[in-house]
């Protein structure tokens, strides 16, 4: 063997790192071999290939980090990956991660070592366990989606064991499924409801549909497997937990896992693998079928003498334990101990020493759950070669010994709950770990304290040892598109490898983004086993988010990993919701400028298009400016309309206006072309005459009046127009400003106003 | 809830935290207590010494005082007015103190007690203290320690008492089992054994304790029936059946190991009733049995009866070939699955075992023959018996992790969408895997003021955004409608249907923007808290997204306005931004003027068309801040060429008009030649890479032409073209 210069990493690309499902076991194979070979694993869990839905895609970005720059060798989950395209596209797809050596699980592919399983066996294994263990020859089948190998090959089973065991198939026990729970049910109705054909078992083609028939029996109140036998196929994980137990067959994911972490490593040394390897599948038999749990019918067995001799207990139990594929829990010597302790108590002597031994035995298998579970086979082991020995007097072990082992009983079953019990307990105060994760993630929605909660809170609090995240560039995520990489950039923001912060105070490191991380940060000496996963809300993409797989179940990562994905697109949110609300500050100021500029610079008045006060004084100071060039005479008149407020009041301001529009339309027809007329504001309004002379005001006023007469008659409004001006002349232009001219014509205004009060009054 | 859904009754849990609790988010949490005094409630339990734990009694007075007239029952601390339902923690520990003086004889007792604000420890400590009297002990202060119910505090106080108190005890009461677990843990660090050297008892009975090495000795506190009982009481005070009344429960001491007692199901082996009564032919049969089913505390006596009748006749009735062991599986089997849903406790299934085992082994008339075919007949049945625990307990695991896959999918759902309405939709079915059959969520309507208040408020109304019981959906966003919150049900949620709701307000971080109401299910809580929190950041992400939305909106609306009061202003603007001169709408308002009153006044006038001759190399060559250096360099000089009467603009580009009325003669005979002067100074003092130069076409006119601005300007601008063309010829030449 070649050996690696440096540790190599193997990518391992699935769509299950989860407890659940059929292939759940790979994720645990791929881990365990992966530290048996010492090599270092790095997981992308995407989804099939050109999954058709938004998420599948964000999904598999992830994807586009399988290639030499992050690992060394590629292990494939076929089956998942070609789940769309079909295996001849996944064949390119698999030319296209060259010149990574690639690995497939459960399809054959072109020119690459793939390890297959064998469904035949596997079926005819189930079907014949009912005939020749249960003597039950009308056996019903649920299939699975037709035309789909593992489907057809799984019938094509059923018939030919009914076929060995001289069986008529009948038509009338199979029922089309399509390997999803709803099957089973449907399947149930058929056989017990309408077709009345009441087999004595059903073989379901998968577990899901097993599921279903298990349900659907129990609600028709058939008893399985005393009334009728059921078996599945695939080894779900929940299958050992239903009532009863389910008799089905175990696909050697596991064994498929180590194989090809196996020969990945084989390929990296440059040794020659199997083209294809074709793996058995076993029968885990159950209750479901009708038989009871092994350990029960262990008990009172007649002992198999090992090779040596059955006078060795010790040697008799480690042989018979081997016999039930159980490894023993203790060493031989120890072995020796208990045996001898147990042989020497008396009714004199009781068994203390017997059960002390025991108990520090178990105390020693806490925290193996499969070990405890040998435990019971040991003792039950035990008692069959004290049964053994004692047959010669009839077979009755004395009282006293029956006793110790009935404690021994206990012991072990306390033993195995405890362990439970404790298992549930740490399941549930790392829920709450989980859970109080969550609760310090929802308290911010800064993207700084983000990072901080996950770097001082959640990675003491999980235990991981590594855990990088990195950002795309920020500003590009909103245009992200869905496919392809989102920026050549990313920024690594988080980067703890065992309690070290390796950005020591830097917010950030930009890096091309064909790589997880930048290579020196990634564990030197340790061995690694780590997830990668991407960032996302919705169609868009943030970064990725790489940590080791430790401790806690795949639920509980997959539940704070979701977390921070939602977190950063809150943050985000509410960095752009800031942002937008600053700059429509900032608009609404600049709006609030330009408004004034706007007044500011505006010289007419738009209500009557007159010139404004503005307007007003810059071309009545320039008419000005020539007046005293040309030294030229001139009026200024100050004229208010009398009653505005009232026909505001009593008409509307539509009114109000329309008053003051015709007002300006007046003055308009009584001045002429040259003079500025402008309205000041409100209900006053000003006039600049240049070149005219003291008459001139006479002939005005008259001709104002007349004009207000002419419309006032006209008009068919219920009020009438009604203007007062004062108006001074000047004929040294030079002397005055605009503004001076204005104030006194004002003035004068309300000379004039005050005696028109009074003359009416003292009418 | 178990009480409440025998009953018949509703039942709303406002969960809180401790009123002044030290947690930053408290007022938030407690904001479901405000709900509290409305119309639908008949009612109320309040957990006292949960809602007390930080405050004093006087204050905890005042909060019920808040809620008079309403019937209410205090759990777990007395009130003066309020009917309350206590646990007898006097009895609890004078069983402890008395098994450990008397059964183990004990006389160094330590205790570790809560902390002396809280009540309930107090009580506990002062039994400790006159249990001690009562078995004429001295009462040492230097053995009590002061904790506050934690593990690290249990740990620490014996640390405390052993290293630096130096003191001697041999055993150690807690007040909880937390302090229990941390006392029993020191003392195994520091090597001595538990119970031989100190024996320990605690206090709670809660399920940690049983599981330690060797197992905890407690007193069980009557927390189901706590609830059950406080219930009744309150709706017996509802029917005014009954009124003020203090309700006290018995405690029970669980005697494990911890204390120096052997475990219970190994001594049924050796020494049980079965065993105690052979040979006394005085006790029947049927009596055994019955004294059997006793000690093993059967509670389904009949069921076992029918049992051991038929695994009597099995074992009496079999040949040697029959098989057996098959028939007593299946019998087993279905009695073992129908009960371990309620008898989770191995312990109490191997005792009964132990008892069956003597039983037929002893008192059964059988043949000495089937003394090991019975032996071997127990030891399957226990192997039965811990093979189906282990399958509940698997389930149970099983049981959390299928429920967090549940949750895992909701949480996946809910971050699957920005838009309330296929948010809400996309859960509304998955709840129901989680077993919550009904929820309702409330949103308050957000308003635009950005004062927050200090303490958060619950408005009047929210806008109910989804609603649904069971199979029928009654209220989506956005029609749900805006309701009264007082009514806290919505109104299509028919009120007949029976229900166990808890109220949760909605909040991210200080924003508490409205809240939920959703059906207790059989999932454990930390599935819905998680889900809580998942619901609450999802719909402040939505929040924020219509936030942002809208705020976006808003921004495009502001950045229009801006964009149209710019043009505005550029369309009124009579100024040039770049020279500060007139603009052509400046020019031509003021000329029109200017030529009306020289048309009244008699006065010719003069235009001037000018354009710098080459500005557009000047851009290329050197750039546009060149470009516009020099037009604003022409307009300074051509500035100071004119009379302040004189209109001068420019109306775009590097074009110039300037309008004179009643012009000087030798100004405009020396008007080309001044500006070239000009020019040329400028171009001297610059130290550009080019010069400028302009060039002017003009046309004088009389006070009585004809001819408006428009007219006049075209007519420059045509002398201006052949000015240029002549300047360019000239130049060619």
């Amino acid at each position: 063997m070649t050996p690696l210069n440096e540790r190599p990493t193997i990518g391992f690309m699935t769509n299950n790192v989860s407890e659940d499902g059929f292939a759940a076991q790979m994720w645990p194979g791929i881990m365990e071999k992966a530290k048996d070979l010492d090599v270092n694993v790095i997981a992308f869990p995407g989804d099939p290939l050109n999954a058709p839905d938004m998420y599948g895609r964000q999904m598999n970005r992830i994807y586009n980090y399988v290639n030499d720059s992050n690992i060394d060798a590629v292990i494939i989950a076929s089956g998942m990956l070609s789940y769309h395209i079909g295996v001849s596209a996944l064949n390119r797809f698999v030319e296209s991660l060259k010149p990574l050596p690639v690995v497939s699980i459960s399809e054959k592919l072109e020119g690459t070592p793939s390890i297959l399983v064998n469904n035949t066996v596997g079926m005819k294994n189930a079907v014949s366990h009912l005939i020749e263990i249960h003597g039950i020859r009308r056996i019903a089948f649920i299939k699975g989606v037709e035309g789909v190998r593992d489907a057809d090959e799984r019938f094509a089973a059923y018939r030919e064991v009914l076929q060995d065991y001289g069986i008529a198939y009948n038509e009338d026990y199979v029922f089309q499924g399509n390997f999803i729970a709803p099957s089973g049910i449907e399947a149930v109705n058929k056989f017990v409801r309408e077709r009345d054909v009441r087999p004595g078992a059903i073989v379901a083609a998968n577990d899901d549909m097993a599921y279903g028939a298990m349900e659907q029996l129990r609600r028709l109140k058939i008893e399985v497997p005393k009334q009728m036998a059921l078996t599945g196929f695939d080894n779900n994980r929940e299958t050992e937990f239903l009532i009863p137990p389910l008799t089905t067959v175990r696909q050697p994911v596991y064994e498929q896992a180590v194989m090809a972490v196996d020969m990945a490593v084989r390929l990296l040394r440059g040794e020659e693998v199997p083209e294809k390897v074709l793996l058995p599948t076993e029968l885990m038999v159950r209750s479901s079928c009708g038989c009871i749990p092994r350990p029960v019918t262990l008990v009172g067995e007649p002992v198999k003498p090992s090779i040596e001799g059955c006078d060795n207990i010790p040697e008799t139990i480690a042989h018979n334990l081997s016999a039930v594929s159980a490894p023993c829990p203790v060493d031989k010597s120890e072995l020796q101990t208990l045996t001898r302790h147990l042989m020497e108590s008396s009714p004199d002597n009781p068994s203390e020493n017997f059960l002390e031994s025991l108990r520090k035995l178990l105390v020693r298998s806490k925290d193996s759950e499969k070990e405890l579970m040998n435990w019971q086979r040991l003792i039950i082991l035990l008692r069959n070669n004290l049964l053994n020995i004692h047959r010669a007097e009839r077979g009755i072990i004395p009282g006293f010994l029956e006793d110790s082992l009935q404690m021994a009983d206990i012991m072990v079953g306390d033993a195995i709950e405890r362990e439970q019990l404790l298992l549930i307990l740490d399941q549930r105060q790392k829920s709450i770990k989980i859970l109080e994760m969550i609760e310090q993630l929802s308290r911010t929605l800064n993207m700084d304290v983000i990072f901080n909660s996950i770097k001082n809170k959640i990675i003491p609090a999980t235990a991981i040892r590594y855990l990088f995240l990195s950002l795309y560039d920020l500003d590009a995520i909103n245009e992200a598109e869905v496919n392809g990489l989102t920026s050549a950039r990313l920024h690594l923001r988080i980067a703890c490898r065992e309690n070290e912060d390796l950005l020591q105070g830097k917010s950030s490191i930009t890096y091309p983004s064909r790589y997880i991380i930048p290579k020196e940060y990634l564990p030197r000496s340790e061995r690694f086993t780590m997830i990668l996963l991407p960032l996302f809300f919705m169609e868009d993409q943030f970064g990725i988010f790489l940590f080791e797989y430790g401790d806690f179940s795949w639920n509980l990562y997959n539940t704070l990993w979701h977390r921070i994905c939602t977190s950063l697109k809150s943050s985000l949110l509410f960095s752009s919701l800031t942002r937008a609300e600053s700059k429509l500050l900032k608009t609404k100021e600049e709006l609030e400028k330009s408004n004034n500029k706007l007044e500011t610079i505006s010289q007419r008045d738009e209500l009557t298009g007159l010139l404004n006060r503005r307007g007003f004084l810059t071309i009545g100071s320039q008419n000005l400016d020539i007046a005293a060039n040309l030294k030229k005479s001139g009026h200024m008149l100050f004229i208010d309309m009398d009653g505005l407020k009232a026909i505001n009041d009593s008409h509307g301001h539509d009114e109000g206006d329309n008053a003051l529009v015709q007002t300006a339309r007046i003055l308009e027809t009584t001045f002429r072309e040259t003079d500025i007329i402008a309205r000041l504001g409100g209900d006053e309004f000003v006039v600049l005459t240049i070149d005219t002379n003291e008459p001139f005001i006479e002939v005005a006023s008259n001709r104002l009046k007349k004009n207000i007469k002419i419309y006032n008659q006209s008009s068919a409004k219920p009020y009438a127009l009604s203007l007062s001006f004062g108006f001074i002349f000047f004929n040294d232009p030079h002397a005055r400003t605009i503004e001076s001219l204005l104030k006194e014509a004002d003035q004068k205004l309300y000379e004039q106003k005050k005696i028109k009060k009074t003359g009416t009054s003292g009418e | 809830m178990d009480a409440t859904a025998e009953a018949g009754h509703n039942l709303l849990i406002f969960p809180a935290i401790g009123l002044n609790a030290p947690d930053p988010d408290a007022a938030r949490f407690n904001i479901v207590l405000d709900f509290t005094p409305h119309s639908r409630i008949d009612g109320l339990l309040i957990a006292s010494g949960m809602i007390g734990n930080y405050i004093t009694h006087g204050e905890l007075n005042a909060f019920y005082e808040k809620f008079q007239p309403l019937p209410m029952v205090s759990i777990g601390i007395r009130m003066k007015k309020i009917p309350s339902i206590t646990v007898d923690n006097l009895s609890g520990i004078t069983q402890a103190v008395t098994h450990l003086v008397t059964v183990h004889g004990r006389k160094r007792i330590a205790f570790l007690s809560g902390p002396q604000s809280n009540e309930e420890a107090l009580v506990r400590l002062e039994a400790y203290r006159s249990n001690l009297r009562k078995h004429g002990l001295p009462v040492d202060e230097e053995l009590i320690y002061f904790g506050d119910f934690r593990f690290q505090s249990g740990y620490d106080g014996v640390y405390s008492l052993l290293k630096k108190r130096k003191i001697q005890f041999d055993a150690v009461i807690a007040a909880n089992d937390e302090m229990a677990l941390g006392g029993s843990t020191l003392l195994s660090d520091m090597g001595y054994t538990v119970p031989d050297d100190v024996a320990v008892i605690g206090f709670d009975d809660a399920e940690v304790a049983q599981l330690n090495l060797p197992p905890i000795t407690s007193v069980r506190q009557p927390v189901y029936e706590l609830g059950g009982k406080a219930l009744k009481l309150l709706l017996n005070i509802i029917n005014g059946k009954e009124n003020q009344r203090d309700i006290i429960l018995p405690t029970q001491l669980v005697v494990r190991e911890s204390c120096g007692c052997p475990s219970r199901s190994l001594e049924t082996i050796k020494h049980n009733v079965v065993r105690e009564c052979q040979g006394n032919k005085a006790v029947k049969k049927e009596e055994l049995i019955e004294r059997m089913l006793t000690a093993a505390a059967v509670t389904d006596k009949k069921g076992l009866r029918k049992v051991i009748n038929r695994l009597e006749e099995l074992i009496t009735g079999r040949t040697r070939t029959s098989s057996l062991h098959t028939d007593v599986y299946n019998l087993f089997q279905d009695f073992l699955l129908k009960k371990t849903n309620s008898e989770k406790d191995i312990n109490k299934w191997h005792i009964l075992v132990s008892l069956l085992r003597d039983y037929f082994l002893l008192c059964s008339n059988s043949n000495p023959d089937d003394i090991p075919l019975i032996d071997t007949e127990f030891h399957k049945i226990r192997s039965q018996v811990i093979l189906v625990i282990h399958q509940i307990h698997n389930s149970r695991r099983n049981q959390l992790a299928t429920d967090f896959n549940e949750l895992t999918n909701i949480i996946t759902k809910l971050n699957s969408s920005v838009v309330l309405t296929g948010t809400l939709k996309a859960i509304q079915s998955d709840l129901r895997r989680i077993d919550i059959n009904s929820c309702c969520i409330y949103l308050y309507e957000k308003d635009d003021t950005d004062s927050r208040p200090a303490k958060p408020a619950i408005p009047e109304k929210a806008e109910l955004v989804m609603a649904f019981a069971d199979e029928n959906l009654y209220a989506l966003y956005p029609n749900g409608g805006t309701h009264f919150i007082r009514d806290i049900f919505p109104n299509p949620i028919p009120t007949d249907r029976k229900h166990a709701y808890v109220i949760k307000p909605l909040f991210f971080m200080e924003d508490h923007f409205g809240f939920m109401i959703f059906e207790l299910g059989q999932t454990t809580g930390i599935i819905y808290e998680t889900l809580w929190l998942e619901i609450s950041a999802a719909l402040k992400t939505i929040l924020l997204f219509r936030d942002q939305k809208a705020a976006e909106e808003k921004l495009k609306k502001a950045l229009n306005d801006l964009e149209a009061a710019n043009r505005k202003l550029h369309d009124l603007s009579q100024q040039d931004e770049l020279t500060g001169l007139y603009n052509r709408r400046g020019f031509m308002i003021l000329s029109e003027s200017r030529l009306k009153l020289g048309k009244r006044l008699k006065q010719a006038g003069i235009l001037f068309y000018g354009d710098l001759d080459n500005l557009k190399e000047i851009n290329d060559t050197f750039g546009h801040q060149e470009g516009d250096w020099a037009i604003a360099q022409a307009g300074y000089a051509l500035k100071r060429l004119i009379r302040p009467n004189d209109l001068l603009a420019r109306i775009g580009g590097d074009e110039f008009l300037i309008l004179c009325m009643d012009p000087k003669k030798d100004w405009v005979d020396n008007f080309n030649k001044n500006i070239a002067a000009e020019l040329d100074s400028v171009n001297a003092a610059s130290g550009k890479q080019f010069s400028l130069s302009i060039t002017f076409g003009s046309v004088l006119f009389r006070h009585d032409t004809n001819l408006s601005v428009d007219k006049i300007i075209n007519q420059a601008d045509i002398r201006l073209y052949e000015q240029k063309k002549s300047k360019k010829g000239g130049r060619d030449k």
